[in-house]
């Protein structure tokens, strides 16, 4: 139930459903955070391997830029982990709190923009701008413990000026990669419990497919202000935990 | 920048396709025997876990087959260098923390 909820919001938006999975497994089912966090993973694995098929279909990923920016959060998200022994996240996630609400409120605020990005042509700064902005994601998503699209979505709307639904379907498409690396570091070190991960898995992929068909046919109003309230949680969430730990 | 399905997705989507449909019946046969609590639940569980990691990697390929197959060259080489990022990544990751 939890994994057919997450993958449904996951795929309908194009995240991948941690932000519902890691709270459900451990307020409701009383998992330990630490044994919820591998589980939601391979779980947000599975969700984006189910959802991005919609969007690939509908024309609304952008391979290229996933290639670009999964190299850059694959790296990156290992920096970040290695990192996270190091530095101290409070006044990190305080400042990801303020990034995250300035980039709802710059959502809700632009304008769609319907255009085809292939109006605008290739240029090579846009990739290595893309593969910048990529590394330092992925660092400070595994800082913050984050997936990683609710920083790739604004980030491919307000900055490469994708539509929201491209936005969208590129970032369900790349965080399935950086959520796998985790996800094979969690395995291997044997974190990963097996038997609660496979029904998780199952809920994914069913929620995931229907979310992903249900988001290529979405409203964009109807999209940005579900990722604005989104955001808010993820602000508030973040802003609260980093003044915890100040 | 150019948003392309198909034919270039082709590969891939067709991959994606087929795999849903296979790991959506492994893992309802793996949630079913974990219901009745037999060991070889737990196995499959196992299992399918590398199956699903696997199949991701497995894009990969499919997305570097769909990028040689519309020209582009630079992007076919950047998806191995993608899974060469990931296992190498992975591998470090595992090993260091």
């Amino acid at each position: 139930m939890c994994g057919a909820l997450a993958g449904l919001l996951g795929g309908y938006m194009g995240l991948g459903g941690g932000v519902i999975m890691v709270p459900y497994m451990t307020i409701v089912l009383g998992m330990d955070i630490k044994d919820a966090v591998p589980v939601s993973m391979i779980a947000i694995v599975v969700g984006t391997l189910s959802a991005s098929s919609a969007y690939i279909k509908k024309d609304m990923v952008d391979t290229e830029l996933v290639i670009i920016i999964s190299i850059f959060m694959v790296i990156g998200s290992v920096i970040g982990s290695l990192l996270n022994a190091v530095i101290s996240s409070a006044a990190l996630q305080i400042i990801f709190s303020v990034v995250v609400l300035y980039a709802g409120i710059m959502m809700i605020t632009k304008k769609d923009n319907n255009k085809p990005p292939v109006l605008r042509g290739k240029s090579q700064g846009i990739f290595i701008l893309a593969a910048a902005i990529s590394l330092v994601t992925g660092v400070f998503a595994a800082l913050v413990g984050l997936g990683g699209g609710i920083f790739i979505i604004p980030i491919l709307y307000l900055l490469f000026g994708l539509s929201i639904a491209a936005a969208r379907g590129t970032s369900a498409l790349t965080i399935g990669f950086a959520a796998a690396a985790a996800a094979i570091v969690y395995f291997f070190k044997g974190q990963l419990d097996v038997t609660a991960a496979a029904p998780v898995m199952l809920g994914v992929a069913v929620g995931g497919l229907a979310g992903g068909k249900m988001g290529t046919v979405a409203r964009p109003v109807v999209v940005k202000v579900i990722f604005l309230l989104i955001m808010l949680y993820i602000a508030y969430k973040l802003g609260m935990a980093g003044f915890k730990n100040l | 920048m150019t948003i392309e399905s198909t034919p270039k997705n082709a590969l891939l989507l067709q991959f994606q396709r087929i795999i849903w449909y296979v790991y959506v019946g492994y893992l309802c046969i793996a949630c079913l025997l974990l219901v009745t609590r037999t060991e070889l639940g737990v196995k499959l569980s196992y299992w399918g876990v590398i199956f699903v990691l696997i199949a991701t990697v497995g894009q990969l390929f499919f997305m570097a087959n769909d990028f040689k197959r519309s020209g582009s060259r630079h992007f076919m080489l950047l998806s191995y260098a993608l899974i060469l990022v990931i296992l190498v990544s992975t591998a470090l990751g595992a090993w260091i923390i």
